[in-house]
């Protein structure tokens, strides 16, 4: 298999990181330790489609004060349908950021940079491309987090099927239990160097 | 929208190969190679891409201070191509049709015939409408070997991953699930784990 083949293959790794962003806020209120960032408060706002997987075509977008919670989005989840694309509120310290981000592409758009220090500044190029470059950080910060889960043990442990009874409408998975299963997870990689 | 103002709308890519330790001296050149030079109305030409400056489509003076700042190299990837309607085109080829048809008492044309009139009418259109024209930045971070593309534009993308290789001999890997994984845990194993996982059912009962 060639690169573009496994690139095109994995894309549902992305649909699969939204629900973890998506689960993640029903079990920790969207807080996560993201590393020599410190805390990062993620919140899934207005802006909802769902898709399936294997087929791009079936899809359901939704708008409005939280699709996130709404019966069509529960039914979507339960029929098979995973988040292709959501509009996300990331709050760092006092720094926040509004963007919408794509799952199968991990492509950012519509972002709305926090207010510029400063406005005055005859060349604004320096502190946007600051901003945005810390923005893009903290999204891979959390799409490595979810990654070193997802290729290690405790996937499919502990993670998918407490996900899996989330999809199904019940919450099994504590605050304390999610810190454990992502503090303890290794990477493939790192297990086989502490061998 | 763009790097400097408005919101944002950004593809990334990262940068494969090695860049220069002197970028500045040895890219600028190049640059200079791939400025962006409008179209003529004369040339058998329908479109034509090439570098401007960073926001500022009609500024084609690239210089080392305009195009390298800090860590960044900016430039605007400026794409001119003449796209006319069908039906107008095929009007218009209708009617020189008409006309050769009558001049030469015959009721057919041959294939050659119509494709020099096709050419000779596409000729006075582009004498007549200016071409369509996008312009989209691009920022280049040497440090973290990084490009951002405001736009996701599969057509624009395919431009500036033929434009950049050209002028810098680097290829650009889009960010994508599979490709930032390698980035961000690299490592045989990882690569290895990140080829076999598969797409896991997270609905119905088991």
């Amino acid at each position: 298999m060639d690169l573009v083949d496994r690139i095109e293959t994995t894309r549902f790794l992305g649909n699969e990181f939204l629900l973890w962003l998506w689960f993640a806020g029903d079990v920790t209120g969207g807080k996560h330790e993201a590393g020599e960032h410190g805390v990062v408060e993620v919140s899934l706002e207005s802006q909802l489609k769902l898709t399936d997987p294997l087929s791009a075509r079936e899809s359901i977008s939704m708008r409005g004060d939280d699709p996130f919670g709404s019966a069509e989005a529960d039914q979507a989840l339960k029929s098979g349908k995973l988040p292709a694309k959501v509009l996300l509120r990331l709050k760092q310290g006092e720094t926040e950021w509004l963007a919408t981000l794509t799952g199968p592409s991990l492509a950012l758009s519509g972002i709305k940079l926090p207010a510029l220090l400063n406005e005055a500044a005859d060349d604004p190029l320096f502190e946007r491309m600051r901003l945005l470059e810390q923005l893009d950080e903290l999204i891979h910060e959390l799409y490595r987090q979810f990654l070193t889960v997802r290729l290690s043990s405790s996937w499919a442990a502990e993670l998918l099927p407490a996900l899996r009874q989330w999809v199904a409408g019940k919450v099994t998975l504590d605050h304390a239990g999610w810190m454990r299963i992502h503090q303890g997870a290794k990477s493939p990689r790192k297990r086989a160097a502490r061998r | 929208m763009g790097a400097t103002s408005g919101s944002m709308s950004v593809a990334k890519f990262w940068v494969e190969g090695e860049v220069p330790k002197d970028p500045r001296r040895t890219f600028m050149s190049r640059i200079q190679l791939r400025r962006f030079r409008p179209l003529v109305p004369e040339e058998d030409v329908e479109e034509r891409y090439g570098w401007c400056a960073l926001g500022q489509p009609t500024d084609l003076e690239l210089t080392t201070g305009k195009t390298f700042q800090n860590e960044y190299l900016t430039l605007g990837l400026r794409w001119d191509r003449y796209k006319f309607p069908a039906s107008l085109v095929n009007a218009q080829l209708a009617e020189s049709m008409q006309r050769a048809m009558a001049r030469s008492d015959k009721e057919t044309l041959s294939r050659n015939q119509k494709a020099e009139l096709k050419q000779q009418v596409l000729r006075k259109l582009k004498q007549k409408y200016f071409p369509s024209m996008r312009m989209v930045d691009m920022v280049w971070n040497f440090d973290r070997r990084e490009v951002y593309f405001w736009s996701h534009s599969s057509a624009l993308r395919d431009r500036l991953f033929a434009c950049f290789e050209l002028s810098f001999g680097l290829e650009l890997v889009a960010n994508s699930p599979y490709a930032a994984g390698l980035k961000l845990l690299p490592g045989r194993q990882n690569q290895q784990a990140l080829q076999q996982v598969e797409l896991e059912a997270f609905h119905g009962s088991r």
